[in-house]
């Protein structure tokens, strides 16, 4: 009996032990915080690429601060909120100060967010009824990689020379989330080139039009590819794929059905917008950026977008508050089917077509007119045609951060050449084609950590 | 599960019971009946032991050959003279040991949350603070009693960063805060909820060896707050403590700023300069002084020169700062009852207490009240081998928190009040200010029928009720049992649950819904008004649920062999969950007597009425979030002791979590520490009389952090849903880092104690040294990657420092002094960081980590001197003097800096003199904090010419010649945040903090029964007590206080009574 007892004194403690080491398996694998994730569900990767005003649907507005369309007073712009805004005016050596721009950053952030869902994607087993996601997805990541290339391109490498691309530095292309990879420059041939391939590898995997207009959907990736190759000047691939996108989604709004007496009278995600993107909110775009009064003179008295577009202050200066982003104080930068009309256009012009130039020219600036006042513009030729359509390119299009891209492109042609001006404090600062200051610097911070080449300045 | 377990516990007992009469059972006590636990009986001849547990009390098995044999019984322990006696024919025994005269050295019993032990017996760095020096002062929060009683221990004044630092800083960017441990457990809950008049000591656990039980969470050191308990065989006993402190009124004049006068002649300057022209104009209606506003009147011709003048004469008699000090300021009331009740018989104890707080604060409208409730009681069963221990704590606070701090009073975001405002007139009505829009907006507003649209801070904090309720609920079980003579298991368990439910009601005519209904009013074509916001009241409501499970299985192991090894040693497994949910509402068109709400249109952006440029979407203050804390423990932890001489101690414990994103078999990290011990005095060889106590001790070991916001895969956070798009969206948190590690506090300690004969001197040194290895710092990564910086194990640190605690007994007898001096030295270095801080940030205060300076450092310009022909500031560019700020800041490297020192007190202490006569006793403390730099406020003139700003602008440089006797700019033609940095980052406004200050004077008078026989009570203490007396010496003339620069240190008063029954 005794022994019987000496056995079972320790039962208790080894059936404790047994329990305790065996019960609690599970019991490490809860979530510290419900709202953390690792990314690895189609939901997952969704929520990444919807993180639209944060970091998905932002672009640089470094362009639209060194281009035309825009002045400043003395006094505004010596009480500029940062450095950048005021050395971007005045085309100045050093740009950004001690500061990283977001516009070197937030564009990498996007590619660094695309790579992280396309690299789990191709992780991930897909099953019968996911496929169609994972692939719209993967359309999408694709197609925010392409955007924020093109961005970087236009601003931190030289404009394309057609034939002269590959002898020209691109940006560096990070197809990797691995922060341990290489940083190194493509030349602008293979950045171009990455660009369209990743736009054409996402057209079909997109569907026609998004249900959000901060998604991608074909019309979207049509639209961007035309953008590209204009910038490109591929003139044809231009065309082609304006088409593209205009057999898909060709809506425009009727600015007689608009309202002027309204602050910001045009709604977000309005009719004409194909992809939602916003300019960086820098102070000056929004509260101190000035239009002349000769370039408002350039409108016609019929022309509905001289009172959507402009407004005056108390003391009479010009202001523009025709963005297509619903908000007073983000500069939309996205693509809209107006864009995507005059990319036609000025496609068809050059490579001859007239008539369809003018008919894509007539069925935009036709919306843009007082209902029964729109006489329809006509051209003797195709260099006429041309002049019209990049002059209604710049007044419809303007605030859109597109004119630096333009100006660049078309400094290359002696007949459209423009040297900039700006007057500050009795300085006078110019911007003559040709100059390496239509590159902007690569931030310092990336410099010391990659080592990559600097822009010449 | 558990109920099951502890039913198969108690099913196995009557084996035990059955096992016979011979089990001697009782208890081991110092002379004044405290139990001594861990004293060792023996049977010389049968070769039978025990060792008494945390009571005192100890059950012997006696061998039936024992009493035949008339067996001796030897009972030691270590401090006191061994007793050796006949076995006793009772089964009954209680004995008390004398102190031995050799060693004259008090028993301490240190508790580090897994066990007692008597410091004799401990290698490691233990500070404890008893009961009554815990009572020396009166605060209602438990750990600021800690504040110059304990060595080693840094207290924050400032609450810059972490309050409490126990031998400086062992991380950069983890959790700072040392771990709370609350009998026994981690405590979770606020600290504020614990009733200091029951706890009954605190044990600071400083180094490896002491900490290392702790593991992951021990790196910033232990605070181990052990709470009062009954005792067995103790009549009952009825104790009353209440006390009542009155706390000086803060002073509005502190912080010295602009006179009115400069004001108002510096937004005339302004005026002139078209400084307003913007503002007059805005497009969101931002709002002008009354001052500006009469100078556009004037300019309009709308009023004369001559009542311009009148006004402005008004104006300048006035100073807000006065209302201040009338309507928001008053004295603090702080009031404190509580009782108690404990005893015990020879199966059981208890202890009962309830408490009572009352407490008015400085800002009229803050208060909080403070409910306790306590009972702990323990039994013994079986012949003292079963124990049984249940306990409950219920704590509730009431706080009210709806003052006006005159520091978050203000004209708009952007501008500060003015100083000629006024909050209530001459007969104390209180009167409306400009708030948030322009005056003749609100007026056009208003006729245009929207609300009104007035502000008067006043009425206001009048109209608004901002409530928390607050609850604290724990409960304790613990069983053990003695499976063996030297071999007990024990199973704890702790449910904790805190919660915090609170209110603010903004009423329908508070200015707070009104502003709301008005700025989301929408004006339609016809000029008709329209609210989405309903007009009514706004009720915010928020809810913090907070709940901990703890179990914890050990198994201990105390045994004496061949009476010169003693063995000590316990092993155990515990688990430990938090759930915390914190949630917040909104209701909109609220009426509280009616309980209506509205519901709003939460997703539409509206175009706000005073700036139609801007669209926002109806703020829901919806906000949810659920929080999981999980740990998984191993320990282990023994200490051998050969002879009372020689001490090994070892400890061991493996913490795993549930750290996100890391793969199982790394979410743990072991940690271990070892110690070695000496009492020299214990030598055949050690002779010196004069200290007959002197003890080595050495240990080494690791304790760890946990900082959770790192993980090894790439982690996102799911942030709300997009204001456009209204979809859900998420942001990445983290980068993958695989190789990704726990942080490490590698520690070692050598310490040495001493007393000396018939205790007049007696003491500890300590050295030790202190490096943080696999730190989470910051590394500079490309931009390309996509990520700005990368988070890491990047960096080290290395600190050392010293602790010294020395007691002196200066004169003895009727007339009592005793000295107590404290005197800690810390240091830490950065060692190694990746990333280089540029100059401009290592100028901030806060954790900008260089090598080879610490972490929180104190850097500055180098001064020129004033420019004497304008007052610039001047700075020095490539060595020579210059003021071009631009170049100097942004051509300024690291280290070309001034660097001047720590921002962190080096060497701190106290010195206490406590002087007794009769039933008087007087004690007097005196803290130190030495060894550090501090950079004080001055005028930053910004681009309106220092408007509102630091009273030196009284002092600025106007004209030449004044370079000579002031340092402070000249007003600036055209403001540049450059010329106000250099001159705020000079060497010019960085100043020594080394200070000496009167921390507090006690003086209690005690009346006892001993003394006076016949009285209805014990013992009856009157006391009175008085804190932050003032600096004695400090080494700055710059501030009246180098730690309390924006608010003065409130001195206060307290008069209390405690009695026991």
């Amino acid at each position: 009996m005794k022994l019987i007892n000496n056995h079972f004194r320790w039962l208790p403690a080894l059936l404790l032990a047994v329990w305790l080491l065996t019960a609690c398996e599970d019991y490490l694998d809860i979530k510290p915080d419900n709202a953390l994730l690792v990314p690895t569900s189609l939901q997952d990767f969704q929520a990444l690429l919807d993180n639209d005003f944060e970091v998905m649907n932002q672009e640089p507005a470094l362009g639209f601060m060194g281009a035309d369309n825009y002045y400043l007073l003395p006094e505004d712009w010596n009480s500029l909120l940062t450095e950048i805004e005021r050395n971007a005016y005045i085309w100045a050596e050093e740009i950004y100060g001690s500061s990283l721009p977001e516009d070197w950053s937030l564009p990498y952030k996007q590619v660094f967010y695309a790579n992280v869902v396309l690299e789990g994607l191709e992780k991930m087993e897909v099953t019968a009824e996911e496929q169609a996601e994972w692939e719209r997805l993967k359309g999408s990541a694709l197609f925010y990689r392409s955007y924020a290339f093109h961005s970087l391109s236009q601003l931190f490498a030289p404009a394309y020379v057609p034939g002269r691309a590959a002898d020209l530095p691109g940006i560096p292309l990070r197809l990797s989330a691995d922060i341990n990879q290489p940083v190194e420059r493509a030349s602008l041939q293979e950045t171009y080139a990455e660009i369209l391939n990743s736009l054409e590898e996402a057209v079909p995997l997109l569907p026609p039009m998004s249900s959000y207009k901060t998604r991608p959907g074909k019309a979207a990736a049509y639209a961007l590819l035309a953008r590209v190759s204009l910038n490109k000047q591929d003139y044809e691939a231009a065309a082609a794929y304006a088409d593209s996108s205009l057999g898909i989604y060709h809506s425009l709004m009727d600015y007689n059905h608009l309202d002027s007496a309204v602050a910001v009278p045009f709604p977000l995600f309005n009719e004409e917008v194909i992809f939602h993107s916003v300019l960086y909110p820098y102070e000056m775009p929004f509260n101190r950026a000035l239009v002349e009064e000769d370039f408002y003179a350039r409108y016609a008295e019929e022309d509905l977008r001289k009172s959507l577009f402009f407004s005056r202050k108390d003391d009479g200066s010009l202001f523009f508050r025709g963005h297509y982003s619903g908000q007073f104080y983000f500069l939309f930068g996205g693509l809209a089917t107006d864009e995507v009309y005059l990319i036609r256009a000025e496609s068809r012009a050059r490579l001859g077509d007239v008539s369809c130039a003018l008919e894509d020219l007539n069925r935009l600036l036709s919306t843009r007119w007082e209902s029964g006042t729109f006489e329809p513009f006509t051209a003797a030729n195709a260099r006429e045609a041309l002049d019209l359509i990049l002059e209604e390119r710049r007044k419809e299009l303007l605030f859109r951060g597109l004119r630096w891209s333009d100006l660049r492109r078309l400094n290359q042609d002696p007949r459209y050449a423009k040297t900039l001006v700006r007057k500050v404090d009795g300085e006078v600062y110019t911007l003559p084609p040709g100059s390496p200051r239509w590159v902007y610097p690569i931030p310092e911070q990336e410099i010391e950590q990659s080592g990559i080449e600097q822009n010449p300045r | 599960m558990l109920l099951l377990l502890l039913g198969l516990l108690l099913g196995s007992l009557p084996a035990y019971a059955q096992q016979g009469p011979a089990t001697l059972r009782g208890k081991i006590t110092d002379e004044q009946g405290n139990p001594l636990p861990g004293a060792n009986l023996y049977l010389l001849q049968s070769h039978s032991g025990a060792v008494t547990d945390t009571e005192g009390l100890f059950s012997l098995e006696v061998p039936a050959e024992a009493y035949q044999m008339g067996d001796t019984l030897r009972i030691s322990f270590l401090g006191y003279v061994t007793e050796s006696l006949p076995l006793p024919e009772e089964n009954y025994l209680e004995v008390a040991l004398m102190p031995d005269i050799a060693t004259l050295m008090e028993v301490e019993v240190v508790s580090t949350g897994y066990q007692q032990l008597p410091k004799e017996r401990a290698t490691g760095s233990f500070v404890q603070v008893e009961e009554e020096l815990i009572n020396r002062s009166v605060g209602p929060d438990i750990l600021s009693r800690l504040e110059g009683v304990a060595s080693g221990v840094l207290f924050s004044p400032y609450g810059d960063g972490s309050d409490i630092t126990i031998r400086g800083r062992s991380t950069l960017f983890a959790n700072e805060d040392p771990l709370i441990v609350l009998d026994n457990f981690p405590y979770e809950g606020d600290i504020s909820n614990i009733n200091p008049n029951d706890v009954e000591s605190i044990t600071v656990l400083k180094d490896a060896a002491a900490a290392s039980i702790w593991g992951a969470r021990a790196g910033n050191g232990v605070i181990v707050i052990t709470t009062k308990g009954g005792r067995f065989q103790q009549a009952p006993r009825l104790s009353f403590n209440s006390n009542l402190t009155i706390g000086q009124q803060p002073d509005a004049f502190y912080v010295p700023r602009m006179s009115t006068a400069d004001f108002i002649a510096t937004e005339r300057t302004l005026f002139e300069t078209g400084y307003y022209n913007f503002a007059e104009t805005a497009y969101d209606k931002r709002p002008l002084t009354p001052l500006v506003e009469l100078l556009i009147y004037q300019r309009e011709g709308r009023i004369s020169a001559e009542a311009l003048q009148r006004e402005i004469e008004r104006l300048q008699e006035q100073d807000v700062r006065h209302d201040f000090a009338d309507y928001l300021y008053r004295p603090s009331v702080l009031q404190q009852y509580s009782a108690s009740l404990s005893g015990g018989d020879e199966r059981q104890r208890y202890y009962l207490s309830a408490g009572w707080d009352k407490n008015l604060e400085r800002l009229v409208g803050e208060g909080n009240s403070r409910v306790t409730l306590n009972a702990k009681n323990n039994w013994t069963f079986f012949s003292n081998k079963l124990r049984f221990g249940a306990d409950i704590y219920y704590a509730q606070r009431g706080e009210e928190n709806k003052g006006l701090d005159p520091l978050f009073l203000r004209q708009s975001t952007n501008d500060g009040l003015p100083p000629y405002s006024r909050l209530a007139d001459d007969a104390g009505q209180p009167l409306m200010l400009i708030k948030d829009y322009r005056l003749q907006f609100v007026e056009q507003a208003e006729r245009a029928g929207l609300l009104n649209w007035r502000y008067s801070p006043l009425q206001e904090m009048e109209l608004l009720d901002k409530t928390a309720a607050v609850t604290d609920f724990r409960t304790r079980l613990e069983t053990s049992y003695q499976l063996l003579p030297s071999l007990e298991a024990s199973l704890f368990y702790q449910y904790w649950s805190g919660q915090q439910l609170g209110r603010d009601h903004y009423p329908e005519e508070s200015y707070f819904a009104r502003d709301l209904v008005n700025r989301f009013t929408q004006v339609g074509a016809d000029g008709t008004l329209s609210r989405p916001i309903p007009v009514g009241g706004v009720l915010d409501e928020y809810m913090f649920l907070s709940a901990s499970h703890n179990l914890r299985a050990q198994l201990q192991f105390s045994e004496t062999f061949r009476e010169r090894h003693e063995l000590n040693a316990l092993a155990g497994w515990e688990a430990r969950g938090v759930e915390s949910r914190s949630s917040s509402f909104r209701y909109y068109g609220y009426q509280e007597d009616k309980a209506l709400q509205a519901a709003v249109d939460a997703a539409t952006l509206f175009p706000q009425y005073h700036y139609p440029g801007r669209r926002l979407a109806i703020p829901n203050g919806q906000e949810l979030d659920i929080l999981h804390d999980r740990f998984l423990s191993y320990y282990a932890n023994a200490s051998y002791a050969y002879d009372r001489r020689y001490l090994l101690t070892l400890s061991a414990r493996k913490d795993q979590s549930n750290l996100f994103g890391v793969e199982a078999n790394q979410r743990g990290v072991p940690l271990w520490s070892a110690g070695l011990g000496w009492n020299l005095h214990g030598e055949g060889f050690y002779r010196w009389k004069a200290l007959p106590y002197l003890k080595l001790r050495a240990t080494y070991g690791y304790n760890g952090n946990i900082d959770k916001s790192v993980s090894a895969f790439t982690t996102a956070r799911l942030m709300g849903n997009s204001w456009d798009t209204r979809l859900p969206y998420a942001g990445i948190t983290n980068p993958p880092n695989p190789a990704l590690q726990w942080e490490r506090v590698e520690i070692l300690n050598l310490g040495l104690d001493f007393a000396s004969r018939n205790y007049r001197l007696s003491g500890s040194l300590e050295y030790y040294r202190k490096n943080g290895r696999d730190l989470i710092g910051y590394a500079p990564v490309s931009p390309v990657t996509g990520l700005a910086e990368f988070r890491g194990n990047v960096a080290a640190t290395e600190g050392q420092g010293l602790d010294l605690q020395l007691s002196s007994l200066n004169v003895a007898g009727a007339f009592n002094w005793q000295t107590d001096w404290l005197y800690s030295y810390a240091t830490t270095t950065v060692t190694d960081y990746r990333a280089e801080v540029p100059a401009y940030l290592l100028l901030q205060n806060g954790v900008f980590p260089r090598e080879g300076f610490p972490p929180r450092a104190l850097y500055s310009y180098r001064w020129g001197g004033l420019n004497g022909d304008t007052g610039n500031p001047q700075g020095f560019l490539d060595g020579e003097i210059s003021e071009d700020y631009g170049s100097i800041i942004g051509n300024m490297e690291p280290d070309s800096l001034i660097y001047h020192g720590s921002l962190q007190p080096t060497h701190f202490g106290a010195l206490r003199n406590t002087f007794s006569w009769e039933g008087f006793s007087l004690s007097c403390n005196i803290t130190y904090r030495l060894g550090y730099y501090f950079r004080r406020e001055s005028i930053r003139y910004g681009t309106n010419r220092g408007l509102g700003g630091h009273g030196d602008y009284a002092f600025r440089w106007q004209q030449t010649g004044d370079e000579a006797f002031t340092q402070v700019p000249s007003v600036p033609e055209q403001g540049s945040s450059y010329r106000d940095d250099f001159y705020t980052y000079s060497e010019m406004l960085v100043e020594r903090g080394d200070h000496v200050r009167l921390q507090d004077v006690r003086l209690s008078y005690t009346l006892s029964r001993e003394v006076w026989p016949g009285l209805p009570f014990r013992e009856l203490q009157v006391y009175g007590y008085a804190s932050h007396l003032g600096i004695l010496w400090k080494a700055t003339s710059a501030v009246p206080d180098p730690d309390y620069r924006n608010m003065p240190a409130l001195r206060s008063w307290s008069v209390g009574l405690r009695a026991n029954f």
